[in-house]
Protein backbone atom coordinates (compact mmCIF):
# COMPACT_ATOMS: atom_id res chain seq x y z
CA UNK A 1 0.00 0.00 0.00
CA UNK A 2 1.34 3.02 -1.00
CA UNK A 3 1.92 5.96 1.94
CA UNK A 4 0.41 9.79 1.07
CA UNK A 5 0.80 12.56 2.63
CA UNK A 6 -2.95 12.77 4.31
CA UNK A 7 -2.63 9.14 5.68
CA UNK A 8 -0.87 10.46 9.32
CA UNK A 9 -3.98 12.75 9.45
CA UNK A 10 -6.28 10.19 8.73
CA UNK A 11 -4.72 8.08 11.18
CA UNK A 12 -4.41 10.46 13.91
CA UNK A 13 -8.34 11.49 13.35
CA UNK A 14 -8.94 7.47 13.79
CA UNK A 15 -7.10 7.67 17.37
CA UNK A 16 -9.09 10.76 18.23
CA UNK A 17 -12.42 9.12 17.10
CA UNK A 18 -11.77 6.02 18.72
CA UNK A 19 -10.55 7.81 22.17
CA UNK A 20 -13.49 10.39 21.92
CA UNK A 21 -15.54 8.32 24.13
CA UNK A 22 -12.58 8.32 27.01
CA UNK A 23 -11.90 12.21 26.42
CA UNK A 24 -15.52 13.19 27.10
CA UNK A 25 -15.47 10.96 29.96
CA UNK A 26 -12.49 13.16 30.86
CA UNK A 27 -14.31 16.11 30.44
CA UNK A 28 -17.30 15.39 32.39
CA UNK A 29 -15.13 14.64 35.32
CA UNK A 30 -13.31 17.57 35.01
CA UNK A 31 -16.60 19.73 34.32
CA UNK A 32 -17.81 18.35 37.91
CA UNK A 33 -14.53 19.05 39.89
CA UNK A 34 -14.92 22.51 37.59
CA UNK A 35 -18.33 22.74 38.68
CA UNK A 36 -18.12 23.22 42.77
CA UNK A 37 -15.73 26.22 42.19
CA UNK A 38 -17.77 28.69 44.00
CA UNK A 39 -18.35 26.50 46.78
CA UNK A 40 -14.86 26.26 47.38
CA UNK A 41 -12.86 28.71 50.12
CA UNK A 42 -9.73 28.61 48.00
CA UNK A 43 -11.62 30.44 44.87
CA UNK A 44 -12.90 33.58 47.20
CA UNK A 45 -10.26 36.10 45.77
CA UNK A 46 -10.84 34.94 42.08
CA UNK A 47 -13.82 35.29 42.35
CA UNK A 48 -14.51 38.10 44.45
CA UNK A 49 -15.40 40.49 41.04
CA UNK A 50 -17.83 37.69 40.29
CA UNK A 51 -19.50 37.74 43.48
CA UNK A 52 -20.07 41.42 43.24
CA UNK A 53 -21.29 41.86 39.88
CA UNK A 54 -23.70 38.92 40.61
CA UNK A 55 -24.72 40.69 43.76
CA UNK A 56 -25.92 43.53 42.08
CA UNK A 57 -27.35 41.84 38.97
CA UNK A 58 -29.24 40.12 41.31
CA UNK A 59 -29.58 36.25 42.26
CA UNK A 60 -33.19 35.08 41.13
CA UNK A 61 -35.38 32.61 43.21
CA UNK A 62 -34.60 30.07 40.95
CA UNK A 63 -30.82 30.09 41.40
CA UNK A 64 -31.19 28.41 45.08
CA UNK A 65 -28.31 26.96 44.75
CA UNK A 66 -25.90 29.44 43.68
CA UNK A 67 -27.57 31.90 46.28
CA UNK A 68 -26.65 29.41 48.93
CA UNK A 69 -23.34 29.34 47.79
CA UNK A 70 -23.28 33.07 47.54
CA UNK A 71 -24.25 33.11 51.66
CA UNK A 72 -21.29 31.21 52.58
CA UNK A 73 -18.84 33.15 50.76
CA UNK A 74 -20.37 35.97 52.23
CA UNK A 75 -19.62 34.56 55.83
CA UNK A 76 -16.29 33.57 54.75
CA UNK A 77 -15.60 37.31 53.79
CA UNK A 78 -17.10 38.73 57.09
CA UNK A 79 -14.43 36.70 59.07
CA UNK A 80 -11.72 38.27 57.22
CA UNK A 81 -11.22 41.94 57.30
CA UNK A 82 -8.18 41.99 54.33
CA UNK A 83 -10.93 40.75 52.33
CA UNK A 84 -13.50 42.70 53.48
CA UNK A 85 -11.81 45.95 52.64
CA UNK A 86 -10.77 44.27 48.86
CA UNK A 87 -15.19 43.76 48.50
CA UNK A 88 -15.75 47.24 49.32
CA UNK A 89 -12.97 48.67 46.88
CA UNK A 90 -14.42 46.26 44.18
CA UNK A 91 -18.16 47.23 45.14
CA UNK A 92 -16.71 50.80 44.57
CA UNK A 93 -14.99 50.23 41.15
CA UNK A 94 -18.43 48.23 39.90
CA UNK A 95 -19.85 51.67 40.98
CA UNK A 96 -17.46 53.47 38.95
CA UNK A 97 -17.60 50.92 36.11
CA UNK A 98 -21.44 51.41 35.71
CA UNK A 99 -21.90 55.08 36.32
CA UNK A 100 -19.45 55.54 33.10
CA UNK A 101 -21.90 54.05 30.88
CA UNK A 102 -25.73 53.59 30.88
CA UNK A 103 -26.47 50.24 29.91
CA UNK A 104 -30.16 50.90 28.87
CA UNK A 105 -29.04 53.38 25.92
CA UNK A 106 -25.58 51.93 24.81
CA UNK A 107 -28.26 48.33 24.33
CA UNK A 108 -30.72 50.71 22.50
CA UNK A 109 -27.89 52.24 20.18
CA UNK A 110 -25.82 49.18 19.41
CA UNK A 111 -28.80 46.65 19.14
CA UNK A 112 -31.76 48.83 17.81
CA UNK A 113 -34.39 47.72 20.11
CA UNK A 114 -35.90 49.62 22.82
CA UNK A 115 -37.25 48.56 26.01
CA UNK A 116 -40.02 50.50 28.00
CA UNK A 117 -39.64 50.57 31.48
CA UNK A 118 -40.82 47.78 34.01
CA UNK A 119 -41.34 45.57 30.81
CA UNK A 120 -40.51 41.91 30.66
CA UNK A 121 -38.89 40.81 27.34
CA UNK A 122 -40.43 37.42 26.71
CA UNK A 123 -40.26 35.39 23.79
CA UNK A 124 -43.43 33.33 22.30
CA UNK A 125 -45.37 31.07 23.64
CA UNK A 126 -42.62 27.55 23.52
CA UNK A 127 -46.33 25.76 22.30
CA UNK A 128 -46.58 27.71 19.02
CA UNK A 129 -43.12 26.22 17.84
CA UNK A 130 -42.14 23.43 16.89
CA UNK A 131 -38.47 23.24 17.42
CA UNK A 132 -36.31 20.13 16.64
CA UNK A 133 -33.94 19.19 19.06
CA UNK A 134 -34.01 16.86 21.54
CA UNK A 135 -32.84 18.68 23.97
CA UNK A 136 -35.36 21.38 24.17
CA UNK A 137 -37.60 21.01 27.40
CA UNK A 138 -40.13 23.74 27.86
CA UNK A 139 -40.15 24.74 31.63
CA UNK A 140 -43.68 23.31 31.77
CA UNK A 141 -42.83 20.03 30.75
CA UNK A 142 -39.98 19.37 33.07
CA UNK A 143 -42.45 21.02 35.79
CA UNK A 144 -44.70 17.96 35.40
CA UNK A 145 -46.77 17.42 38.77
CA UNK A 146 -45.12 13.97 38.84
CA UNK A 147 -46.96 13.56 42.15
CA UNK A 148 -50.68 14.38 40.65
CA UNK A 149 -49.57 11.67 38.25
CA UNK A 150 -49.20 9.25 41.20
CA UNK A 151 -52.33 9.98 42.96
CA UNK A 152 -54.36 9.79 39.85
CA UNK A 153 -52.64 6.67 38.92
CA UNK A 154 -53.64 5.40 43.13
CA UNK A 155 -56.86 6.65 42.73
CA UNK A 156 -57.19 4.53 39.88
CA UNK A 157 -56.24 1.48 41.58
CA UNK A 158 -58.72 1.97 44.30
CA UNK A 159 -61.31 2.18 42.21
CA UNK A 160 -60.57 -0.14 39.64
CA UNK A 161 -60.15 -3.03 42.87
CA UNK A 162 -63.61 -1.71 44.03
CA UNK A 163 -65.29 -2.17 40.74
CA UNK A 164 -63.82 -5.66 40.25
CA UNK A 165 -64.32 -6.59 43.85
CA UNK A 166 -68.24 -5.52 43.63
CA UNK A 167 -69.02 -5.76 40.45
CA UNK A 168 -66.83 -8.43 38.49
CA UNK A 169 -67.18 -9.59 35.15
CA UNK A 170 -69.47 -12.34 35.66
CA UNK A 171 -68.36 -14.63 32.38
CA UNK A 172 -65.04 -14.59 33.75
CA UNK A 173 -65.57 -17.93 35.43
CA UNK A 174 -63.11 -20.40 35.31
CA UNK A 175 -64.10 -22.50 31.76
CA UNK A 176 -64.41 -26.37 32.51
CA UNK A 177 -62.75 -28.92 30.20
CA UNK A 178 -65.13 -31.22 27.76
CA UNK A 179 -62.41 -34.10 27.09
CA UNK A 180 -59.54 -32.36 28.08
CA UNK A 181 -60.27 -29.43 26.72
CA UNK A 182 -61.51 -25.78 27.69
CA UNK A 183 -64.67 -25.53 27.11
CA UNK A 184 -64.32 -22.65 25.26
CA UNK A 185 -62.13 -24.16 22.48
CA UNK A 186 -64.57 -26.80 21.67
CA UNK A 187 -65.31 -26.72 17.86
CA UNK A 188 -61.69 -25.31 17.09
CA UNK A 189 -59.05 -27.24 15.81
CA UNK A 190 -55.83 -28.11 17.06
CA UNK A 191 -52.13 -27.72 16.30
CA UNK A 192 -52.07 -31.42 15.19
CA UNK A 193 -55.56 -30.71 12.67
CA UNK A 194 -57.43 -32.83 14.50
CA UNK A 195 -60.80 -31.53 14.56
CA UNK A 196 -62.53 -31.84 18.25
CA UNK A 197 -65.91 -33.02 18.91
CA UNK A 198 -67.87 -30.49 16.98
CA UNK A 199 -71.34 -32.18 18.36
CA UNK A 200 -74.36 -30.17 18.38
CA UNK A 201 -74.07 -26.94 19.31
CA UNK A 202 -70.27 -26.46 20.93
CA UNK A 203 -69.53 -24.12 18.71
CA UNK A 204 -72.23 -22.04 19.14
CA UNK A 205 -71.87 -22.26 23.17
CA UNK A 206 -68.32 -20.48 22.37
CA UNK A 207 -69.53 -17.96 19.98
CA UNK A 208 -72.43 -17.34 22.65
CA UNK A 209 -70.43 -16.80 25.67
CA UNK A 210 -67.93 -14.66 23.37
CA UNK A 211 -71.02 -12.67 22.15
CA UNK A 212 -72.04 -12.85 26.08
CA UNK A 213 -69.03 -11.06 26.71
CA UNK A 214 -68.91 -8.18 24.50
CA UNK A 215 -71.61 -6.83 25.97
CA UNK A 216 -70.30 -5.61 28.61
CA UNK A 217 -68.14 -1.83 28.34
CA UNK A 218 -66.15 -0.41 30.85
CA UNK A 219 -64.62 3.03 30.91
CA UNK A 220 -60.71 2.39 32.20
CA UNK A 221 -61.76 -0.53 33.42
CA UNK A 222 -64.14 1.07 35.39
CA UNK A 223 -68.05 1.65 35.92
CA UNK A 224 -69.46 -1.52 33.93
CA UNK A 225 -72.38 -1.67 31.91
CA UNK A 226 -73.64 -4.04 29.24
CA UNK A 227 -75.77 -3.63 26.17
CA UNK A 228 -79.28 -5.28 26.85
CA UNK A 229 -79.88 -5.54 22.58
CA UNK A 230 -76.18 -7.88 22.79
CA UNK A 231 -77.05 -9.64 25.86
CA UNK A 232 -80.36 -10.81 24.50
CA UNK A 233 -78.82 -11.73 21.16
CA UNK A 234 -76.48 -14.24 23.36
CA UNK A 235 -79.11 -15.26 25.14
CA UNK A 236 -80.84 -16.55 21.95
CA UNK A 237 -77.59 -17.96 20.37
CA UNK A 238 -77.24 -20.14 23.61
CA UNK A 239 -80.40 -21.50 24.17
CA UNK A 240 -80.66 -22.42 20.19
CA UNK A 241 -77.03 -24.25 21.36
CA UNK A 242 -78.21 -25.91 24.27
CA UNK A 243 -81.60 -27.04 22.28
CA UNK A 244 -79.07 -28.75 19.33
CA UNK A 245 -76.83 -30.17 21.21
CA UNK A 246 -75.84 -33.57 20.21
CA UNK A 247 -76.71 -36.35 22.68
CA UNK A 248 -73.08 -38.07 22.72
CA UNK A 249 -72.13 -34.55 24.24
CA UNK A 250 -73.26 -33.35 27.79
CA UNK A 251 -74.48 -30.01 27.85
CA UNK A 252 -71.85 -27.91 30.21
CA UNK A 253 -73.30 -26.87 33.10
CA UNK A 254 -71.70 -22.75 32.37
CA UNK A 255 -74.35 -23.00 29.53
CA UNK A 256 -77.11 -22.79 31.81
CA UNK A 257 -75.03 -20.84 34.38
CA UNK A 258 -74.19 -18.24 31.39
CA UNK A 259 -78.01 -18.13 30.39
CA UNK A 260 -79.25 -17.72 34.30
CA UNK A 261 -76.15 -14.82 34.33
CA UNK A 262 -77.66 -12.89 31.04
CA UNK A 263 -81.10 -13.54 32.80
CA UNK A 264 -79.88 -11.79 35.61
CA UNK A 265 -78.50 -8.93 33.71
CA UNK A 266 -81.06 -8.42 31.67
CA UNK A 267 -83.46 -8.09 34.83
CA UNK A 268 -81.10 -5.54 36.02
CA UNK A 269 -82.28 -3.48 33.81
CA UNK A 270 -79.21 -3.34 31.41
CA UNK A 271 -79.40 -0.81 29.09
CA UNK B 1 -23.92 56.37 43.31
CA UNK B 2 -26.56 58.11 41.53
CA UNK B 3 -30.34 57.48 41.76
CA UNK B 4 -29.90 57.87 37.47
CA UNK B 5 -27.18 55.13 37.65
CA UNK B 6 -29.15 52.86 39.84
CA UNK B 7 -31.76 52.89 37.45
CA UNK B 8 -29.83 52.29 34.11
CA UNK B 9 -27.32 49.88 35.00
CA UNK B 10 -26.56 46.66 34.00
CA UNK B 11 -28.92 45.51 36.85
CA UNK B 12 -31.80 47.24 35.48
CA UNK B 13 -31.31 46.00 32.04
CA UNK B 14 -30.97 42.04 32.99
CA UNK B 15 -33.96 42.53 35.37
CA UNK B 16 -36.11 42.87 32.09
CA UNK B 17 -34.77 39.02 30.99
CA UNK B 18 -37.67 36.14 32.18
CA UNK B 19 -34.27 33.83 33.17
CA UNK B 20 -31.25 35.12 35.22
CA UNK B 21 -27.97 35.55 32.56
CA UNK B 22 -26.58 32.15 34.07
CA UNK B 23 -29.64 29.64 32.66
CA UNK B 24 -27.88 28.81 29.96
CA UNK B 25 -30.25 26.04 29.18
CA UNK B 26 -33.35 28.18 28.72
CA UNK B 27 -31.22 30.97 27.03
CA UNK B 28 -30.36 28.01 24.21
CA UNK B 29 -34.04 27.34 24.15
CA UNK B 30 -34.83 30.88 23.33
CA UNK B 31 -32.28 31.19 20.19
CA UNK B 32 -33.79 27.94 18.92
CA UNK B 33 -37.02 28.96 19.06
CA UNK B 34 -35.66 32.21 17.45
CA UNK B 35 -33.99 30.77 14.78
CA UNK B 36 -36.80 28.53 14.09
CA UNK B 37 -39.14 31.01 13.46
CA UNK B 38 -37.66 34.32 13.55
CA UNK B 39 -39.64 37.16 15.17
CA UNK B 40 -39.04 40.02 16.74
CA UNK B 41 -39.85 39.15 20.31
CA UNK B 42 -37.75 36.79 20.33
CA UNK B 43 -34.61 38.66 18.51
CA UNK B 44 -35.18 41.20 20.92
CA UNK B 45 -34.92 38.75 24.03
CA UNK B 46 -31.51 37.17 22.60
CA UNK B 47 -29.94 40.27 21.70
CA UNK B 48 -30.80 41.60 25.05
CA UNK B 49 -29.48 38.20 26.60
CA UNK B 50 -26.49 38.56 24.72
CA UNK B 51 -25.60 42.42 25.62
CA UNK B 52 -26.37 41.59 29.17
CA UNK B 53 -23.76 38.35 29.24
CA UNK B 54 -21.35 40.33 27.34
CA UNK B 55 -21.48 43.24 29.69
CA UNK B 56 -21.30 41.55 32.48
CA UNK B 57 -18.08 39.22 31.53
CA UNK B 58 -16.23 42.42 30.81
CA UNK B 59 -17.26 43.92 33.71
CA UNK B 60 -16.14 40.82 35.57
CA UNK B 61 -12.94 40.93 34.13
CA UNK B 62 -12.49 45.23 34.78
CA UNK B 63 -12.98 44.50 37.89
CA UNK B 64 -9.83 42.19 38.15
CA UNK B 65 -7.79 44.25 36.16
CA UNK B 66 -7.45 47.58 37.92
CA UNK B 67 -5.24 48.94 34.53
CA UNK B 68 -8.21 48.92 32.22
CA UNK B 69 -10.11 52.08 31.64
CA UNK B 70 -13.92 52.70 32.02
CA UNK B 71 -13.90 54.40 28.55
CA UNK B 72 -12.33 50.96 27.54
CA UNK B 73 -15.38 49.21 28.52
CA UNK B 74 -18.18 50.53 25.89
CA UNK B 75 -15.95 49.42 22.86
CA UNK B 76 -15.06 46.26 23.63
CA UNK B 77 -18.19 45.24 24.83
CA UNK B 78 -19.26 46.91 21.66
CA UNK B 79 -17.20 45.22 19.60
CA UNK B 80 -17.79 42.00 21.01
CA UNK B 81 -21.75 42.38 20.73
CA UNK B 82 -21.36 43.07 16.80
CA UNK B 83 -18.99 39.85 16.70
CA UNK B 84 -21.93 37.97 18.23
CA UNK B 85 -24.24 39.75 16.23
CA UNK B 86 -22.40 39.07 12.63
CA UNK B 87 -21.35 35.45 13.34
CA UNK B 88 -23.98 33.78 15.09
CA UNK B 89 -26.06 32.31 11.80
CA UNK B 90 -22.96 30.23 11.37
CA UNK B 91 -23.37 28.29 14.67
CA UNK B 92 -24.77 25.06 13.84
CA UNK B 93 -25.36 23.38 17.45
CA UNK B 94 -27.86 26.23 18.76
CA UNK B 95 -28.48 24.59 21.59
CA UNK B 96 -24.93 25.78 22.47
CA UNK B 97 -25.33 29.76 21.59
CA UNK B 98 -24.84 30.70 25.32
CA UNK B 99 -21.44 28.38 25.62
CA UNK B 100 -20.46 30.14 22.52
CA UNK B 101 -21.08 33.52 23.25
CA UNK B 102 -18.89 32.92 26.14
CA UNK B 103 -16.37 31.65 23.96
CA UNK B 104 -16.08 34.87 21.72
CA UNK B 105 -16.26 37.03 24.95
CA UNK B 106 -13.20 34.95 25.92
CA UNK B 107 -11.60 35.35 22.55
CA UNK B 108 -11.81 39.04 22.15
CA UNK B 109 -10.75 39.46 25.57
CA UNK B 110 -7.13 37.82 25.11
CA UNK B 111 -6.92 39.96 21.90
CA UNK B 112 -8.19 43.03 23.84
CA UNK B 113 -5.56 42.14 26.06
CA UNK B 114 -3.02 41.32 23.78
CA UNK B 115 -2.81 44.52 21.40
CA UNK B 116 -3.61 46.78 24.37
CA UNK B 117 -0.56 49.65 24.73
CA UNK B 118 0.55 49.07 28.20
CA UNK B 119 3.60 50.89 29.26
CA UNK B 120 5.13 47.49 31.98
CA UNK B 121 8.33 47.72 33.69
CA UNK B 122 10.77 45.37 32.55
CA UNK B 123 10.70 43.08 36.03
CA UNK B 124 6.83 42.57 35.82
CA UNK B 125 5.61 39.12 34.41
CA UNK B 126 3.58 38.85 31.37
CA UNK B 127 -0.16 39.36 31.69
CA UNK B 128 -1.66 35.97 32.46
CA UNK B 129 -4.78 36.63 30.98
CA UNK B 130 -3.13 35.53 27.61
CA UNK B 131 -3.46 32.17 28.52
CA UNK B 132 -6.30 31.14 29.80
CA UNK B 133 -8.20 27.97 30.74
CA UNK B 134 -11.19 27.05 28.08
CA UNK B 135 -13.90 27.68 30.79
CA UNK B 136 -13.21 30.73 32.54
CA UNK B 137 -14.54 29.87 35.79
CA UNK B 138 -14.38 33.45 37.44
CA UNK B 139 -16.89 34.18 35.06
CA UNK B 140 -18.97 31.07 33.92
CA UNK B 141 -18.93 29.75 37.73
CA UNK B 142 -22.40 30.59 38.01
CA UNK B 143 -23.69 29.12 35.36
CA UNK B 144 -21.44 26.02 35.32
CA UNK B 145 -22.67 25.58 38.70
CA UNK B 146 -26.13 25.68 37.56
CA UNK B 147 -25.86 22.97 35.05
CA UNK B 148 -24.83 20.71 37.37
CA UNK B 149 -27.71 21.43 40.13
CA UNK B 150 -29.75 21.32 37.04
CA UNK B 151 -28.76 18.20 36.20
CA UNK B 152 -29.17 16.41 40.15
CA UNK B 153 -32.61 18.19 39.44
CA UNK B 154 -33.12 15.67 36.22
CA UNK B 155 -31.95 12.65 38.37
CA UNK B 156 -34.87 10.02 39.86
CA UNK B 157 -35.31 11.06 43.01
CA UNK B 158 -33.64 8.20 44.90
CA UNK B 159 -29.99 9.56 43.45
CA UNK B 160 -30.38 13.20 44.34
CA UNK B 161 -29.32 13.19 48.24
CA UNK B 162 -26.46 10.97 46.61
CA UNK B 163 -25.52 13.30 43.71
CA UNK B 164 -25.80 16.78 45.86
CA UNK B 165 -23.58 15.16 48.61
CA UNK B 166 -20.93 13.56 46.36
CA UNK B 167 -20.64 16.46 43.16
CA UNK B 168 -21.86 19.39 45.71
CA UNK B 169 -20.73 19.03 49.20
CA UNK B 170 -17.36 16.76 47.47
CA UNK B 171 -17.48 13.99 50.38
CA UNK B 172 -16.29 10.68 50.32
CA UNK B 173 -17.57 7.44 49.95
CA UNK B 174 -17.66 6.79 53.22
CA UNK B 175 -19.52 10.11 54.47
CA UNK B 176 -22.45 9.56 52.05
CA UNK B 177 -22.81 6.15 53.36
CA UNK B 178 -23.08 7.14 56.86
CA UNK B 179 -24.95 9.89 56.52
CA UNK B 180 -27.70 7.53 54.17
CA UNK B 181 -27.44 4.70 56.57
CA UNK B 182 -26.10 2.93 53.03
CA UNK B 183 -23.35 0.74 52.37
CA UNK B 184 -20.54 1.98 50.72
CA UNK B 185 -20.61 -0.53 47.67
CA UNK B 186 -24.04 0.99 47.15
CA UNK B 187 -23.41 3.93 47.26
CA UNK B 188 -20.50 3.46 44.77
CA UNK B 189 -23.03 2.02 42.76
CA UNK B 190 -25.19 5.01 42.92
CA UNK B 191 -22.22 6.78 41.89
CA UNK B 192 -21.83 4.94 38.50
CA UNK B 193 -25.58 5.16 38.02
CA UNK B 194 -25.56 9.02 38.18
CA UNK B 195 -22.17 9.41 36.36
CA UNK B 196 -24.16 7.49 33.38
CA UNK B 197 -26.75 9.76 33.42
CA UNK B 198 -24.30 13.33 33.89
CA UNK B 199 -22.86 11.74 30.53
CA UNK B 200 -26.01 11.95 28.92
CA UNK B 201 -27.17 15.08 30.24
CA UNK B 202 -27.16 18.02 27.15
CA UNK B 203 -26.81 20.81 29.32
CA UNK B 204 -23.93 19.16 30.97
CA UNK B 205 -22.10 18.18 27.98
CA UNK B 206 -22.38 21.75 26.20
CA UNK B 207 -20.12 22.69 28.91
CA UNK B 208 -18.43 19.15 29.20
CA UNK B 209 -17.46 20.02 25.29
CA UNK B 210 -15.45 23.42 26.01
CA UNK B 211 -12.97 20.12 27.72
CA UNK B 212 -12.44 18.77 24.27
Amino acid sequence: MKLSDSMPIALWNAVRRGAMPFRRRRALRALLVDARHPLEPDNDDRLMAFWAVLARTGLRDHQGELLDAGRRFARRMQRDPQRRAAWTHMRLRLDALEGALDAHAHFERISGHRIEPGETVTNRPAARHHVRSRNLRSPARRALPRRGMLATLAVWLVLFTWTNTTAPDPFAFEPVGQSGYAWEQVGERTRGATPLPAGGGTVTYAAALEHARSARYTWLGLFPSYDATVLGEARDMMALAIEQADGGYSVPEQAYRTLDIIDGLLAQGAR
Amino acid sequence: MSYRTELRSLDSLASHLPFALDETERVNEAYSRYVAHPGPADARLVDLWTYCYIRRYFLIKFLRETAFRSSELEQVVERTYRKVESRRHQLERLDKYAQWVSVICRNTYVNFVSRRRTVTPLESVPHPAVEMPDVELDVDAGAVFLALTAAIGRLPGFLQPTARMRYVENLSYEEIARITGKRVPTIRAYVHKICARFRKDQGLSAWADRYL
